[in-house]
């Protein structure tokens, strides 16, 4: 479980702070998707949670250990991927798994195979003992997914983990992160993919110039977002749009007609648009995607 | 592998620190191997062969071993740190203090073992030559100061890489840090011994004493002054005791070199992201 509790981080001392005091937890078991746009924080709180960067003010718990105060045991439950991994070039990246697993306590003749074992697991198989300066940012992100997942850690933070993977490693990455849910992981992943946050997460935090905005599950999001009518005619409409204005704001393109937040349901405007005799070819009830009720959130926040 | 053993084979390994140790241990055996040709052609006797010796070196690895401390600890920690790269450790269950303080001690362990290899390698080319070798004392004293002196640079590096966010702000300042203490400071002592007259040889030689102890790069060769009761590489003989050069001096001196850089890096390291 990761608890942010009154967490805030200013990096200098005039100036905008990167958060203001912030209070959000990841449950166990719990994919938390963490939206927002360029600086509005995102970065600073995970880095913050991986003991990274020393807090302004506030604690961030890691299964009930404080990362400042008691880093080992709070360290010890976290694996973090960088937006941007870094790694020493010249090592190989066996070598340098087994380095860093050390640190978790992973050492002896179980070790190695156990290292080999990750880097398969997350597709470097056959690039075990090469140096990973010639990795790839793909190859890159997947050896800093191994780096996270060595020591079986119960919270782990990924910071834009999708971005340079392929597409087969953001269906590894989905299938891992549903299977860590499931294993009771405490997962908080920062993206700018949006529809791969609403995919996964089951709740998402909006966050914006350093203000967590607010937490909405999945279901409470897909019920408080924007909805519209989408209706196309068949043969002529002249006539169609004074009543599809009566139910709702109408923008029409040829015969294609939408509603934005339509007073009745979808199989009442189609019955009385028949019952008016026109000829209804298609009519689709459409939900606003989350990348247009995140920018319709932080535009109200100001 | 056992984390530390990984940084101390990393810091052995570095090719800067390899490349200075056999460039180093070249220059010292081929002034070793002339200065032996000269002393036996003008009949010196063995104190005079080991004084040679011991000072000749402590010039030489004194000069040198500065570079070795800062590469060594560029390529243990500072590059690590300017670049992220020690993130990667950082985020794992082990405490600012003793991420820092293993690296440290890598680096410390990595130059002693250099430092170690270079001397012997000396002393037996003297053995071979002479029959004769470097005197224990004199041998422990030079690789204790040699070691001063590469903890002293090494810790400003580490001090330096808290200070800096890029790799070339780093090496700028490591490589002034070394033109400064082990280049420009001959100008200055020379400058000051002829400002301050050559009619009192003492006064002037207790200034540069002075001097020299607030600078590590001097260390090994106030060392060996003190071993040898000699200055100018042997050639002025002076008992140290009338030039202000004690042990007392010298193991403070020493001992505030070995940790003060590295202290302060360390405090940076947990107090500053």
């Amino acid at each position: 479980m990761i608890e942010f509790r009154g967490l805030s981080k200013s990096y200098t001392k005039r100036g905008r702070p990167a958060l203001l005091p912030f209070e959000l937890e990841v449950r166990k078991g719990e994919i938390l998707g963490l939206v927002g746009l360029n600086g509005a924080g995102k970065t600073t709180l995970i880095r913050s949670a991986a003991g990274l960067i020393l807090p302004t003010a506030g604690t961030v718990l890691l299964d009930g250990h404080d990362i400042v105060t008691d880093k080992i045991r709070a360290s010890a439950t976290v694996g973090w991927v960088s937006e941007f991994p870094n790694f020493e070039p010249g090592a190989r990246a066996a070598d340098l798994l087994e380095y860093l697993a050390g640190y978790n306590g992973l050492r002896g003749p179980e070790a190695l195979p156990w290292v080999l074992g990750i880097l398969r697991q997350v597709g470097l198989e056959g690039d075990e003992w090469q140096r990973v300066g010639t990795f790839s940012q793909g190859m890159k992100k997947r050896f800093a997914l191994a780096t996270a997942l060595v020591a079986r850690p119960t919270n782990l933070l990924f910071d834009e983990l999708l971005n340079g993977l392929d597409p087969e490693g953001i269906r590894y990455v989905r299938s891992m992160m549903l299977t860590l849910r499931k294993e009771g992981a405490s997962v908080l992943l920062s993206s700018h993919l949006l529809g791969e946050v609403e995919n996964l997460a089951d709740r998402i935090a909006i966050v914006h110039e350093g203000r967590l905005l607010e937490v909405l599950p999945r279901e409470a999001l897909l019920s408080s977002r924007g909805r519209s009518l989408r209706i196309v005619l068949h043969g002529p409409g002249d006539g169609a749009l004074d009543y599809l204005s009566t139910v709702g704001k109408v923008t029409a393109e040829g015969t294609t007609y939408r509603i934005a937040d339509p007073r009745t349901e979808a199989w009442q405007v189609t019955e009385e648009l028949v019952r008016r005799g026109f000829h209804v070819a298609e009519v689709r009830t459409e939900h606003e995607d989350l990348e247009s009720y995140f920018f319709r959130r932080i535009r109200g926040a100001g | 592998m056992n984390p530390f053993l990984f940084d101390l084979l990393r810091g052995l390994r570095a090719r800067g620190v390899l490349l200075l140790i056999g460039l180093t241990t070249g220059l010292a055996l081929t002034v070793l191997l002339l200065g032996l040709g000269a002393l036996s052609s003008s009949g010196a006797t063995s104190r005079n062969v080991s004084g040679f010796v011991v000072n000749a070196m402590g010039a030489i690895y004194g000069f040198f071993v500065p570079v070795l401390g800062i590469v060594a600890a560029y390529e243990t920690y500072g590059r690590d740190r300017v670049t992220g790269v020690l993130e990667s450790v950082l985020c794992r269950p082990v405490t600012r203090t003793e991420l820092i303080l293993s690296r440290f001690l890598a680096l410390v362990l990595a130059s002693a073992i250099a430092v170690l290899l270079a001397l012997g390698l000396v002393d037996l080319v003297l053995y071979v030559e002479t029959t004769d070798t470097i005197a224990a004392g004199a041998f422990v004293a030079l690789f204790a100061a040699l070691l001063v002196e590469a903890a002293a640079f090494g810790g400003l590096v580490f001090l330096f890489s808290h200070l800096f966010r890029s790799t070339g702000a780093l090496q700028g300042t490591a490589v002034i840090a070394f033109v400064v203490f082990s280049i420009i400071w001959y100008i200055l002592v020379i400058v000051t011994i002829l400002a301050t007259g050559l009619n009192n040889p003492y006064g002037a030689l207790s200034d540069m004493v002075l001097a020299d102890y607030f600078n590590p790069a001097q260390y090994a060769l106030l060392v060996t002054a003190y071993v040898e009761q000699s200055f100018f590489f042997g050639l002025v003989p002076v008992a140290s005791s009338k030039v202000g050069l004690t042990a007392g001096g010298i193991v403070v001196s020493g001992a505030l070199w070995s940790v003060l850089p590295f202290l302060g890096a360390a405090y940076l390291a947990r107090k500053r992201d």
